[in-house]
């Protein structure tokens, strides 16, 4: 998933990076106000982890500016403002969900992954086809009950394919999932992935629709 | 209290009435003896001067007996024959002059004036004198007695309404909650009360305020504190989750650095708590400002020269004298964040120079300096300007300020002529 993470202290910024993509998200960081406008405006993600005490322009703003153009991608507010009336004016402002410092780092990807789901109208996160079984919130594949080992990039496509089977995803739109900014990005890094699924899964999980993209079959 | 006041005031009023009325007394008795006296003398002398036998039969008809307060006289011829308008009172032998006398009639009091030979003795009962005379005080002191009974009542109508005011006071502090610091309300004291009052309620209002701040201070703090943790924890956990050893090096170094930056804010509000709160007495000692404004320049250098930024120092002041930790607690903290704030290749003056006969420490930078409208909440703990780009503790002005304020100096922000900051300590009187 591609997700935007904003926030002005560059040790909580560059570790929360490095996390996320651990978990095989494609993470840009803004460490202001209007750079998080910006890359709003220019960039569609799937989720922002967002800072109310920013320099220059407010949490907040950014908040409100994204509800008002109507963008509905999910948001999650990470913050050291831990009065109720913050939160309040944060869930208000549009905020899906408010996380307060210092949080767990577990906590707030369980959060992150709640939201992604029910962003993509499902809140299951199992997914069976044949004798494939995944769980997207362990991140536990298995295979006629063996557990399959995936990578996180691996995972990355999975992800945004299993939480709307049936639905097809351009290799752009993956690509925009496993990478944040400045990567440089292989022209077929897709294909190998999805190759490394199929190889571990079988055929039929990622099936390729001709000049459109991917999609795995709906279940049942 | 009152009760007290009024006990006491009333003791002294007693014994006072009293005293009075002994005295009183005693005087009218002594007055009415000297009228009865007076009295027993004039009948005795103008007696005398009538014909022989006559005074009795003047004074009293009825010979033989006698009223109460009435006069008893016996006349003695200059052959010795006895005249008396009571009989068997009078003994044989009488002194001239006065004199008391034990009689069948009781103790009477006798005056005998003589003429040729012939006496006349007039006498009266003592003991009616005495009963008479005992009426005449009480019918003149009980006017008195009604006014000293009179007067302490009143006494303790006028203590309890005046005093009604501290009694109600003392119901309101009493039933006041201890945690309370809101000022006492003024139940109409008398006007000598009325600054014990104002004073108090001064003491309150600076209890509270003080307290309020410190309430805000501990808030801030422990709002302060959760960045710099909550990256330590996120740091943490990319220490648990590194893939490899470089990975984890790197983590690690960054949670090190992490833990370095909570430190030193921590560090960081010990010292400003310590300063608001100083009560150790200053070491003022006599320094040598441009040695240790260099000495601060040198601590700043690793930091400076990593950003080639370049301090000059020029100046003329020359001694100070000074509390020499106030002193770099306030430059140092406003060359460092010149130094913090100002972009790499930027320019820092710092310039000692004496004004109107005192010493004024200005350092001046030509970064991104304040927007004039922030400048003076900048002075406040934890406040960053929202211009800021760079991350700081927003502690560094706020300490510079405090120490300030504990050494008497006076702290200014202003925009520099070199585009950026300008922050200027007077420093007070110097020796320059």
């Amino acid at each position: 998933m591609r997700l935007l993470v904003v926030e002005d202290d560059s040790m909580i910024g560059s570790a929360l990076q490095a996390l996320l993509a651990k978990d095989g998200h494609a993470v840009d960081w803004a460490e202001d106000g209007a750079s998080a406008s910006t890359a709003l405006r220019t960039n569609t993600y799937d989720l922002v982890v967002l800072d109310l005490g920013l320099p220059r322009v407010d949490g907040l703003v950014v908040l409100r500016d994204m509800r008002a153009r109507g963008d509905t991608t999910p948001v999650i507010v990470a913050t050291a403002r831990d009065a109720v009336q913050a939160r309040i004016s944060g869930l208000d402002a549009g905020a899906d969900d408010y996380v307060i410092k210092p949080y767990d780092y577990d906590e707030l990807s369980a959060r992150i992954r709640a939201q992604l789901r029910r962003a993509h109208g499902q809140g299951r996160s199992q997914y069976a086809l044949d004798d494939i079984e995944l769980d997207l919130k362990h991140r536990v594949a298995r295979k006629a009950g063996a557990i399959v080992d995936l990578t996180a990039r691996e995972w990355a496509i999975l992800e945004p394919l299993v939480l709307r089977p049936g639905s097809v995803l351009s290799r752009e739109q993956l690509e925009d999932k496993l990478f944040g900014w400045g990567h440089e990005v292989a022209s077929n890094a897709v294909e190998v992935y999805v190759h490394g699924i199929r190889k571990k899964l079988g055929q039929q999980v990622v099936q390729n629709i001709r000049g459109l993209g991917y999609k795995v079959p709906e279940c049942e | 209290m009152t009760r007290r006041l009024v006990c006491l005031l009333m003791l002294i009023l007693l014994v006072i009435a009293t005293l009075q009325i002994g005295f009183v007394y005693r005087a009218l008795l002594k007055e009415a003896d000297e009228v009865f006296d007076a009295q027993l003398k004039q009948a005795a002398q103008a007696l005398v001067l009538t014909a022989p036998t006559q005074s009795t039969a003047l004074v009293s008809p009825e010979a033989g007996k006698a009223e109460e307060l009435d006069l008893l006289i016996r006349e003695r011829g200059s052959s010795g024959e006895l005249h008396s308008t009571v009989d068997g009172v009078f003994p044989e032998q009488v002194p001239l002059g006065f004199a008391d006398l034990h009689t069948s009639l009781g103790e009477i009091r006798v005056f005998t004036a003589r003429r040729a030979d012939r006496d006349v003795s007039v006498g009266q009962r003592l003991a009616a004198r005495r009963e008479l005379a005992r009426e005449i005080a009480f019918s003149a002191l009980w006017p008195l007695l009604f006014l000293a009974v009179a007067g302490l009542l009143l006494l303790y109508l006028i203590v309890r309404s005046v005093l009604a005011p501290v009694t109600e006071l003392e119901r309101q502090i009493g039933r006041r909650d201890p945690g309370s610091l809101t000022p006492i309300v003024d139940p109409g004291l008398p006007l000598e009360m009325s600054p014990l009052l104002v004073a108090t309620n001064g003491l309150l209002e600076r209890l509270s305020k003080a307290l309020e701040h410190q309430r805000r201070f501990l808030a801030d703090a422990a709002h302060e504190l959760r960045t710099p943790i909550a990256a330590i924890g996120l740091q943490n956990t990319l220490v648990a989750r590194a893939d490899s050893d470089q990975e984890r090096q790197l983590a690690l170094e960054a949670q090190g650095a992490g833990i370095r930056r909570a430190s030193a804010l921590v560090d960081q509000l010990m010292r400003l708590s310590r300063l608001e709160t100083a009560d150790a007495p200053l070491q003022v000692a006599e320094l040598d400002l441009m040695s240790e404004i260099l000495g601060l320049v040198d601590l700043h250098r690793p930091e400076s020269e990593a950003k080639h930024i370049s301090i000059d120092l020029t100046g003329t002041a020359g001694s100070v004298h000074a509390d020499a930790g106030l002193l770099s607690a306030v430059i140092g903290n406003l060359m460092g964040n010149a130094v913090r704030h100002c972009p790499p290749g930027s320019k820092v003056v710092i310039e000692a120079a004496v004004r109107d006969a005192s010493i004024v420490v200005t350092v001046d930078d030509n970064g991104p300096g304040i927007p004039e409208g922030d400048l003076p909440a900048m002075l406040r703990p934890f406040h960053r300007s929202a211009a800021s780009g760079t991350p700081g503790s927003g502690l560094g002005l706020a300490i510079a300020q405090a120490a300030c304020e504990r050494a008497g100096w006076t702290l200014n922000l202003s925009r520099s002529p070199l585009g950026g900051l300008r922050a200027s300590v007077q420093l007070g009187t110097g020796n320059a």
